[in-house]
């Protein structure tokens, strides 16, 4: 009996933690402007490709990251716009062992969100 | 083994019972308010075994917690395409979380 | 039915294999620590104590400033006194533990053959106010059960981290905790080892990466600018939603065979309990 109820305080504490989460979050949503490609890949809460991609051919780039290859030169490094996007929707295919997070099969960003990121990232 | 078990058939049946039944019901008592639809009510009671199925699974992510919670409000309100939306999330989410918890290890070169 | 239960047998057997394949403890150990040594052989073993710390001399000499008197001193204090205080019956904590707790912390957690299941440092503790007759601390429960360790665990500084992981029951344990660290998790997809084996040392956006062997040696840490206090495990619950991973109960099974393991793989390694972190 322990472990049922274990279970279901565990299932609605986690819902109650993340309505509490949420709410505010939903006031703000109606009147904000799309973001932008740059601001999708700079946001710790979408892209966040700071966290391990330099860019050094972008001054408002702030990072000190060194995890994964600078993104820079990428028109000439990927001429194929599919492989850029699919190295963003799920890095693990390339790489099983990869850190970088499967953006598009996770739904962390949409296949919209992931075309600006492509978009912006071409003029590195 | 067992009693995990039993949760997970608990968690799944009363889910699938309260999306039936209660938000129907709620719904109706209300009066003027429109009832919430029949694939809205379905789609939550999905959203709602998929994670207390990943929950068992001890694979649950943040994010389909959350749709699921965002669900269940616009349920409340009987907003039901909201209720699809986030319910539609939800599932997904609990049911990647579930396929990620059967994959590789990492770093084992 | 049966189909299904063939199917889950055969699976369960792939699994058994899998992990009969899977290091020895003291081999999974030796491995993690040659291979920061490689990356960085400037850096003392007894120094990973230090965490991300150990990479960078400007942020550890602040550490060092900090610790020599630490801002949260009345906090381990106030542990003191929880330790210190008498059961109704006029027993307390240090007649619990040999050598009245001192040099204990490190020989936790442990396997219990009898109970057949881990037992962390905190559980002895709520043992020890159970056998006295006093309810149990809530494990996640930073006020209590936290203030507590954070002076209890200074009894045992100095002491060599001493894990013990020996027969079936153990390894099992064992197993089930290094699967945790390797296991992917959350919507961003990473496991423990993504962050602090593959890129040890690293920075991710502006934070040094933590190396495995010696992250479990000075729980808890007061962390921040407001020295919040954080258990081991509730850093674990930490690092699980960072990754968007519903966390674990803190004190839970997972977490204990998680916290065996990882303990294991500090082995060697002096504690130094409470700190300051990030
Ligand atoms: C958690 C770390 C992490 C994050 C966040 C991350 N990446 Fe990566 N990325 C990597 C790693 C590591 C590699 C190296 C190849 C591999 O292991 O998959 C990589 C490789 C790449 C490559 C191939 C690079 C090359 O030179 O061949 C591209 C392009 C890329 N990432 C784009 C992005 C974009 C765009 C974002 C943000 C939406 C992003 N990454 C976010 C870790 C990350
Ligand atoms: C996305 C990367 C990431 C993942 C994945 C991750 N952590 Fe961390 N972890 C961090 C960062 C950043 C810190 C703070 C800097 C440091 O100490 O490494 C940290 C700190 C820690 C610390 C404290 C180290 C100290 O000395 O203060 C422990 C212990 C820890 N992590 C354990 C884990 C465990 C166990 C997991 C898996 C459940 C995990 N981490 C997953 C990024 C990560």
């Amino acid at each position: 009996m322990g472990k049922p109820l274990a279970i279901v305080t565990a299932v609605s504490l986690s819902l109650l933690l993340a309505a509490a989460f949420i709410s505010p979050a939903r006031a703000a949503e109606a009147p904000q402007p799309e973001p932008t490609g740059q601001e999708l890949a700079f946001d710790n809460r979408k892209g966040n490709c700071l966290a391990c991609h330099a860019m050094p051919g972008e001054p408002k780039a702030v990072t000190n990251t060194n995890i994964a290859p600078p993104l820079i030169g990428m028109a000439a490094r990927f001429p194929d716009r599919r492989k850029l996007y699919g190295q963003i929707w799920d890095a693990t295919r390339a790489n099983p062992d990869t850190a970088m997070p499967p953006f598009g099969k996770n739904g962390i960003l949409t296949d919209a969100e992931i075309n600006k990121v492509v978009d912006y990232v071409y003029g590195l | 083994m067992n009693s995990c078990r039993i949760a997970i058939c608990l968690l799944v049946g009363s889910g699938l019972v309260m999306g039936a039944a209660g938000h129907g019901a709620r719904a109706a008592e209300s009066g003027s308010k429109p009832v919430l639809s029949t694939e809205a009510t379905e789609a939550l009671a999905r959203a709602e075994s998929g994670v207390a199925l990943a929950t068992a699974k001890k694979a649950l992510w943040t994010t389909a917690a959350s749709a699921l919670a965002q669900a269940q409000e616009a349920a409340k309100h009987q907003d039901n395409a909201a209720v699809m939306k986030y319910a539609a999330v939800a599932a997904e989410q609990a049911s990647l979380g579930m396929a990620q918890a059967d994959g590789p290890l990492t770093s084992q070169h | 039915m049966k189909q299904t239960t063939w199917m889950l047998t055969c699976l369960g057997m792939l699994a058994f294999s899998a992990d009969a394949l899977s290091l020895s403890p003291e081999q999974e150990r030796l491995n993690r620590v040659q291979a920061v040594q490689q990356k960085y052989p400037d850096i003392k073993f007894e120094d990973y104590v230090y965490g991300a710390l150990a990479f960078s001399p400007d942020a550890k000499a602040q550490y060092e400033n900090m610790m020599a008197f630490p801002p949260f001193e009345s906090e381990i204090d106030k542990g003191r006194q929880l330790w210190e205080t008498p059961f109704n019956n006029g027993k307390r904590y240090a007649d619990c533990f040999p050598g009245g707790g001192r040099n204990v912390a490190g020989n936790y957690p442990y396997y219990d053959e009898t109970m057949k299941k881990v037992v962390t440092f905190e559980m002895a503790l709520n043992q020890c106010r159970a056998n006295n007759g006093a309810a149990p601390y809530k494990q996640a429960d930073m006020n209590t059960m936290g203030l507590l360790t954070a002076y209890a665990r200074t009894l045992s500084d100095g002491m060599l981290m001493n894990i013990k992981v020996k027969g079936s029951g153990a390894l099992a344990a064992f197993e089930s905790g290094r699967h945790f660290f390797y296991q992917r998790r959350g919507q961003l997809n990473f496991s423990c080892a993504s962050c602090h084996v593959d890129h040890v040392g690293e920075i991710l956006r502006t934070e040094y990466l933590s190396m495995l062997p010696g992250q479990t040696t000075h729980w808890p840490a007061f962390r921040g600018g407001d020295y919040a206090l954080f258990t081991l495990q509730r850093r674990y619950s930490a690092c699980n939603q960072l990754v968007r991973a519903v966390p674990m109960e803190i004190g839970g099974e997972e977490y204990n065979n998680l916290e065996y393991f990882h303990s294991y793989l500090s082995n060697g390694l002096p504690l130094k309990s409470s700190v300051f972190r990030k």
